[in-house]
């Protein structure tokens, strides 16, 4: 919008907006975040060996952080995520699914789309077939919510 | 066969009302006029148009017992018309709105003594009839409403409303007119309600702007759509609330039939019914998609033979055919082509009849039972 004079925005003065929307974003600082993250990791990986991949992908789905400024935490949850669906064989991704509960599998199909978007960091291929097993069960309606929901991870 | 009646329209229909006893319906045409249609037969004839505003019209609603229809438009004006007996022509009154952005939606109260405008200056214009200066007057509830407000309804009660809109909020105002409005009797929404108390005030889980909200019957509870996909009910005597998360497309409007059943239609084309079993709200059935007696009637050529389809697309896609969503000629399952833009129910009639609007042209009228 760099042809238009006005900042429209700048008129509004108010500050009330921005403040209920950060009410749901974590009061932590990015280091006591990323620190959360690194705990989970373990206990995921751990997981992941032991083959049990609905309680791996359960566990690194729970409690994203969401937030601004929080790359490095947001990043690593990412990878933590992908670690899991990469370590899943494919007969075994439609009964993961299955077996997650809704709000985990609309977290999952938000990391799918986080993972697609960056195609250098991400297997692609591999998050394309869970995306369909994803919406074969969340409908269009989980892509819609991924979409609309201010709480990016 | 669930559809009582379906006419097309040679237009999209934004937004429609019927009046008392269904033989008139008054709708938006996607433009800056209101068309009022009356039954003959099977068809529906024009008998008036409504010309006033001067921006495209974003809502129209018909009082079924004083027969009066209020109109709102984005050019910042609501008329609300009234039939001149002697000369059946509709005429326009002009409302003191005084909001600066779009009216979005507008709706009667029960008593019909009042109605809201939705808009999009962060309000909602709740307007009476001003005897002094013959003209209706207006008072706003703005706070806290952050953004533009797409949707209102009235309890029944006639005092509180209930708004939703673009902050992503539903809340519940109290919208007492001094020297209009009786007190109200305690609800469990509060009791002694000056103008403008907030009630109470609801988000939906992945948040998404809420474009439809409606009181239950009882107004004991109250449910809104929002954009992610979700169905929320509140209910503020259990302090309960529950949202279904769906798997369609958003919803664009939604209404109680009954205590626990609800019906919702919007970009999926077809009007869903969701109903509660003691334990949660769960999708009971959709409208219209299993009509096969309907969809072979109107058949295109290539409709007559939907297995030899299945196996020709079997074929040209070397795949297993899946539950396709079209009927191989392009259009779709459901009975609506497009987009439902509005779904109504007469508040006094039939609880299982409902009515619905889309882009595609078609008004139609269900029963949500049969």
């Amino acid at each position: 919008m760099a042809h238009r004079k006005l900042d429209i925005e700048g008129f509004d003065t108010e500050q009330q907006r921005m403040a209920d929307q950060m009410q749901y974003l974590s009061t932590k600082s990015g280091a006591e975040v990323a620190s959360m993250v690194d705990q989970k990791a373990a206990s995921v990986r751990a997981a992941i060996t032991r083959g049990s991949s609905v309680e791996a992908l359960e566990k690194a789905l729970v409690d994203p952080p969401y937030g601004h400024g929080l790359d490095a935490a947001q990043a690593a949850n990412a990878q933590l995520v992908s670690e899991v669906l990469m370590a899943t064989r494919a007969q075994d991704i439609n009964a993961v699914v299955n077996g997650l509960s809704d709000d985990s599998r609309d977290v999952l199909l938000k990391y799918i789309y986080h993972g697609l978007a960056r195609p250098a960091g991400f297997n692609c291929g591999v998050l394309l077939s869970w995306h369909e097993r994803v919406v074969e069960t969340g409908g269009l309606g989980a892509i819609v919510r991924v979409m609309s929901d201010r709480k990016t991870i | 066969m669930s559809i009582l009646d379906e006419y097309v329209f040679p237009f999209c229909v934004t937004a429609h009302a019927f009046n008392h006893d269904k033989s008139q319906v008054a709708v938006c045409p996607n433009s800056n006029e209101v068309h009022i249609y009356a039954r003959s037969g099977a068809q529906w004839t024009a008998i008036h148009v409504l010309k006033e505003h001067d921006l495209l019209v974003t809502s129209v609603d018909w009082a079924p017992r004083t027969n009066r229809i209020v109109s709102c438009s984005q050019d910042k004006n609501a008329y609300v018309w009234t039939l001149d007996e002697a000369t059946n022509v509709w005429k326009p009154t002009l409302v003191h709105l005084r909001i600066n952005r779009a009216a979005t939606q507008a709706r009667w109260s029960p008593l019909e003594d009042k109605f809201a405008v939705a808009s999009g200056d962060k309000c909602v214009a709740i307007c009476y009839f001003g005897e002094d200066n013959d003209w209706w007057v207006s008072k706003h509830i703005k706070k806290p409403i952050a953004s533009t407000v797409l949707c209102v309804d009235w309890h029944p009660n006639n005092v509180l409303i209930a708004c939703g809109g673009t902050d992503m909020k539903a809340r519940v105002f109290s919208a007492f007119i001094k020297g209009v409005d009786q007190k109200p009797a305690p609800t469990a929404w509060g009791e002694r309600l000056p103008f403008n108390t907030v009630c109470g005030g609801f988000e939906s889980p992945s948040g998404g702007w809420v474009h439809s909200i409606a009181f239950s019957p009882d107004g004991e509870s109250v449910a809104f759509a929002s954009h992610d996909s979700s169905l929320t009910v509140a209910t503020p005597a259990t302090g309960e609330v529950t949202s279904v998360r769906s798997s369609n497309l958003p919803f664009k409007s939604l209404v109680w039939t009954d205590r626990s059943t609800i019906v919702v239609s919007g970009h999926d084309c077809s009007p869903m019914v969701f109903s509660f079993d003691g334990a949660a709200w769960r999708l009971a059935k959709k409208l219209g998609e299993d009509d096969k007696n309907r969809r072979s009637a109107t058949a295109s050529p290539s409709n007559n033979n939907t297995a030899f389809n299945l196996f020709r697309q079997m074929d040209s896609r070397n795949q297993p055919a899946k539950a396709v969503a079209s009927a191989g000629d392009g259009s779709l399952k459901s009975v609506h082509q497009n987009t439902i833009t509005e779904l109504r129910r007469d508040l006094a009639g039939n609880p299982l009849e409902i009515s619905t609007s889309g882009l595609d042209g078609r008004l139609i009228q269900w029963n949500i039972q049969a």
